[in-house]
């Protein structure tokens, strides 16, 4: 059995409010084995994005703090590391990509003083090496005229081009890990397929693992291996992407795909909807999150939460796949 | 756990669409709530309700009045029955300093609300209506803006002979510009988000947009603005007075108690002492009371 | 049969001051330039284009938020556009706007209730007191919102609740010609299939014909009865959503097709797309798209493609069609 890279165990972050305690997440664990894309579904307000922050150790302090639950990296638990380990794990071990690309790279400064900078704290180079391994890097994110972009600030470039620059940075110090939180979201659409090819190319180089962190569910598909499902700061289906997207087990990953309209269907028929909206974090549902809005909700539903089912290959958190309900034919 | 009627489904009505559960709250709650947890706010606000009511109702439970002379009993120290002591002509301290405060806040608020609605109507128009008109405007403001407003307040005050209603005119036709320059930058703002085009695009026209979408939505910074703006007029009532183009005797403001204490300050100090105070003390809990307001109504720390 | 809307060489000039001191060397960026088109009542044109390609200009024109440059709007065989806001007023209850961001579309200060009211006091409309809140009530349940929720601040509605009052709002004075400009792209994914259905639901009852701008195609498709794909403020391909989607002509519309991701992990992973920055060694050419097409040529210089038939109800404008 191969050593998972990172272990997540029983995460819980909260953020405290005027209005009281949002439990942002409420006990995510999964794992993932070296040079693996995982895909992180999920809508807002499910707790993806904090999931990714709280594996950085990311969360603003006041108002947010992480409650419960392990980061292991290896043999060592990140959540326990001292702030020197940090600087050692982020940006060198661990890199992270974020949504905006616009107020992640700072205007003041050239690309090449940002780019520059994490090659400059992680490793010892001279300015003529960092200035060649910039290089380097830029010709790795396909930007054709590295010598000029290095000179130019972020408002002269487009938004792919500064979100090639983010991937870049990211890569610099040739991670075991990349976080991506919404790479694509605020890129066109012909950028996003560029961005998208771009990442598993650059995947498939450096064998990094990858967690995309998106409420796109057509992305995930071009990129992943695995998906994780998340509704209302849970994992409810955890599962290979081919399987995940021909028979998805759980109902809210059902409603999701039926949700979505296709270029290529041909039927006209009304999109299917989830009624109802995603709950209020405060004051979760009892039992199931999802049990208001779920079609095959149950008594149990709303007197339990699941836990992760392991059924086929695939981990479920549904009553519905419970071996003790009559009538179940999926063992 | 094994029975199993608890995997029979889940009947309908109690499948409800959860909705949000939080208080109606509007805009001024919403403020009030965040502005009570800051704490240096809420000793502001209180300061200034205690000062308020010191200066208002105190006088009626003084057994003196501000401008009954007692030439027997002048310069003496805080004492039990006079608890400021008296001026140099025997009057009682303590219901002067109380008078004192009913001029100095009363200036204070009517020259800020003349100065708010001023300030407001400019700005929006000017915000509003923008290219060449709101460069004009502007124009202006900056050339009234870098005229020192004290020169412009005493030469009012000279032309106008000292009294509290030309305080009032003087001050409150002085520094409206502060005032608009921060409405016609919220409106300039503003005017270019959704509401307001939706507005237009309903068939409002520009002058039903600025007063019922823009100007409400600007309430936030003004308020804040206006309570900052309170100290500054107390301030310049009191240094009008100090000067001398203030109120009158025997009349009595916190500026001219003031002006009248320095002149004895080496002898007699606790005359400058308790009108300055008063003064630091009141234009402090503006001031605190103004910070915590912007903090209360910054948009950004909604939803 | 007469078209309920109708545009005509529309153009939008913006005029850009690259440098502040000197103010009369403005570059000039048509945002909008001469687009052209009509829309048949009951029908759905959907508008796609990226990030610049001035849809969102194009609506604002169309509803008389920006005076176009040059060019002319019919609304139901009347031009409005050399009208006076005045002259239009009365014109508005017939053509309306859904906005993208749900939370910055409604007046934060003003209730449901209220906003849905507003049309019908700038139009008069209102009898007393009673009718007003009967009406505004109404409202709110043909959107599918609980009519006690009237009295409450937009802040307490979720985003897609917030949609459907923008939605009540255009409806509450009888509009016939709705643009939606992105109106589910802020919204969830499970939200935005609630929102869309809404507003089909709606189309069918009332007879609407909406225009709808978008990025997102396969919420286009699924929609509009036609489509119309613009490219740096100029259309390059306009037909009928089953033609369009079926045989995509102008190479700017294959890109597009070719660069949406479906959720089907098997097709996705087989794309392959061009992951290079572009070139800027091309020479420019006067057609907007020559810097990215792959099939360009020397025919390409011969001067502006403009929009031309290439099959029943099927307009290109590419020289290489």
């Amino acid at each position: 059995m191969p050593t998972p890279l990172l272990r997540i165990e029983n995460l819980h972050t909260e953020f405290r409010t005027l209005f009281g305690v949002v439990k942002a997440v409420r006990g995510i664990s999964f794992d993932v084995m070296p040079g693996e894309t995982i895909g992180i579904v999920g809508e807002s307000g499910c707790g993806k994005s904090v999931t990714g922050l709280s594996i950085l150790n990311l969360i603003p302090n006041p108002p947010g703090l992480i409650t419960d639950g392990a980061v292991w990296w290896g043999q060592e638990n990140l959540l326990a590391a001292s702030k020197r380990r940090w600087i050692d794990i982020r940006g060198n071990k661990i890199a992270m990509i974020f949504q905006d690309p616009m107020s992640s790279l700072n205007p003041v400064l050239t690309i090449r003083t940002q780019l520059g900078e994490i090659l400059q704290v992680h490793t010892g180079q001279s300015s003529s090496q960092i200035e060649a391994e910039c290089i380097d890097l830029l010709n790795k994110v396909r930007i054709r005229n590295p010598k000029e972009v290095l000179r130019q600030y972020p408002h002269q470039l487009s938004g792919g081009m500064r979100q090639r620059i983010m991937i870049a940075i990211a890569i610099a110090c040739k991670p075991d890990l990349i976080i991506a939180d919404e790479p694509t979201t605020s890129l066109d659409v012909t950028v996003q397929a560029q961005m998208i090819d771009l990442l598993r190319e650059i995947q498939a180089q450096m064998n990094t693992a990858i967690l995309l962190i998106t409420h796109n569910l057509a992305v995930v598909a071009g990129m992943c291996e695995r998906v994780l499902v998340f509704y209302a700061g849970k994992i409810v289906e955890d599962a290979y992407i081919n399987d995940l997207y021909t028979q998805p087990f759980h109902p809210y990953t059902q409603g999701l795909l039926k949700a979505v309209p296709r270029l290529n269907s041909s039927d006209q028929e009304p999109l299917a909807t989830i009624p109802g909206s995603p709950p209020d974090l405060i004051a979760p549902p009892s039992g199931c999150a999802f049990h208001p809005r779920c079609p095959l909700a149950m008594q149990i539903c709303a007197k339990e939460e699941p836990g992760l089912l392991s059924i086929k290959g695939r981990k479920v958190a549904c009553w519905f796949y419970d071996p003790r309900r009559a009538g179940n034919s999926i063992k | 756990m094994n029975n199993p009627s608890l995997f029979s489904p889940l009947p309908k009505e109690s499948v409800h669409q959860v909705e949000k559960a939080r208080p109606s709250l509007n805009f001024w709650q919403d403020g009030w709530s965040r502005l009570r947890c800051n704490k240096i706010a809420m000793v502001g606000l209180f300061m200034i309700l205690l000062i308020s009511l010191f200066s208002f109702l105190g006088p009626f439970l003084v057994p003196y009045t501000y401008e009954k002379t007692d030439l027997t009993n002048t310069f003496l120290s805080p004492t039990w029955q006079h608890w400021f002591g008296t001026d140099e002509l025997g009057r009682d301290v303590l219901v002067r300093v109380m008078w004192g405060g009913r001029i100095s806040l009363a200036v204070g608020l009517v020259a800020s609300f003349i100065n708010l609605v001023i300030g407001v109507v400019y700005g929006g128009v000017s915000g509003y209506f923008g290219g060449k008109v709101d460069e004009f405007m502007m124009r202006i403001v900056d050339i009234i803006y870098s005229i020192p407003i004290l020169l412009i307040v005493i030469l009012l005050m000279v032309i106008l002979k000292p009294g509290l209603a030309n305080i009032f005119l003087a001050l409150g036709i002085s520094y409206w510009v502060g005032m608009a320059r921060i409405v016609r930058g919220q409106i300039l703002s503003l005017k270019e988000q959704e509401f307001a085009l939706a507005a237009k695009m309903l068939g409002a026209t520009n002058l039903q947009v600025l007063f019922k979408h823009l100007l409400p939505n600007t309430i936030g910074p003004i308020t804040v603005s206006v309570t900052l703006m309170i100290p500054n007029a107390i301030f310049f009532e009191a240094f009008l007075s100090f000067i001398g183009l203030g109120v009158s005797a025997p009349m009595a403001s916190w500026g001219v108690l003031a002006s009248d204490g320095i002149r004895a300050i080496r002898a007699y100090p606790y005359l400058l002492f308790f009108p300055a105070f008063f003064i630091c003390l009141t234009m402090l809990s503006f001031n605190f009371l103004g910070d915590g307001l912007r903090d209360a109504f910054d948009p950004r720390l909604r939803k | 049969m007469k078209p309920i809307l109708e545009v005509k060489n529309l153009t939008k000039v913006f005029h850009v001051y690259s440098n502040p001191f000197l103010p009369f060397a403005a570059k000039a960026i048509p945002a909008v330039n001469q687009v052209s088109f009509s829309v048949q009542k009951g029908d759905t044109l959907g508008i796609v284009g990226e990030t610049g390609c001035g849809k969102s200009t194009l609506g604002r024109m169309i509803v008389k938020l920006y005076p176009p440059t040059s060019g002319e709007v019919i609304l139901d065989g009347v031009p409005v556009s050399s009208m006076t806001e005045n002259e239009f007023r009365p014109l508005r209850k017939k053509i309306q706007m859904i906005f993208q961001d749900p939370y910055l579309s409604l007046d934060p200060r003003m209730t449901a209730g209220e906003i849905i009211g507003e049309s019908y006091k700038i139009h008069n409309m209102a009898g007393q007191m009673k009718d007003l809140c009967t009406l505004e009530a109404e409202m709110m349940q043909m959107v599918g919102l609980n009519s006690e929720q009237l009295n409450r601040y937009p802040h307490e509605f979720s985003g897609g609740q917030r949609q459907r009052i923008g939605l009540a709002r255009a409806l509450a004075v009888g509009a016939q010609v709705i643009i939606c400009d992105e109106p589910v792209s802020a919204l969830d994914v499970s939200i935005q299939a609630q929102i869309i259905n809404l507003f089909k639901e709606i189309q069918d009852r009332l007879t609407l014909t909406y225009l709808f701008i978008s990025h997102d195609l396969a919420m286009v498709k699924y929609i509009s009865t036609h489509v119309a794909v613009m490219y740096l403020g100029r259309i390059v391909e306009m037909a009928t959503r089953d033609e369009l989607f079926a045989h995509p002509v102008h190479p700017y519309t294959q890109m597009l097709l070719q660069a949406v991701p479906e959720p089907d992990p098997a097709k996705e992973k087989a794309k392959k797309h061009e992951i290079w920055t572009e070139i800027a060694e091309k020479q420019p050419s006067p057609c907007s798209f020559f810097a990215r097409c792959k099939r360009s040529d020397r025919s390409c210089h011969q001067g502006l493609p403009g929009l031309h038939e290439i099959g029943p109800g099927h307009q290109v404008a590419c020289w290489k069609a």
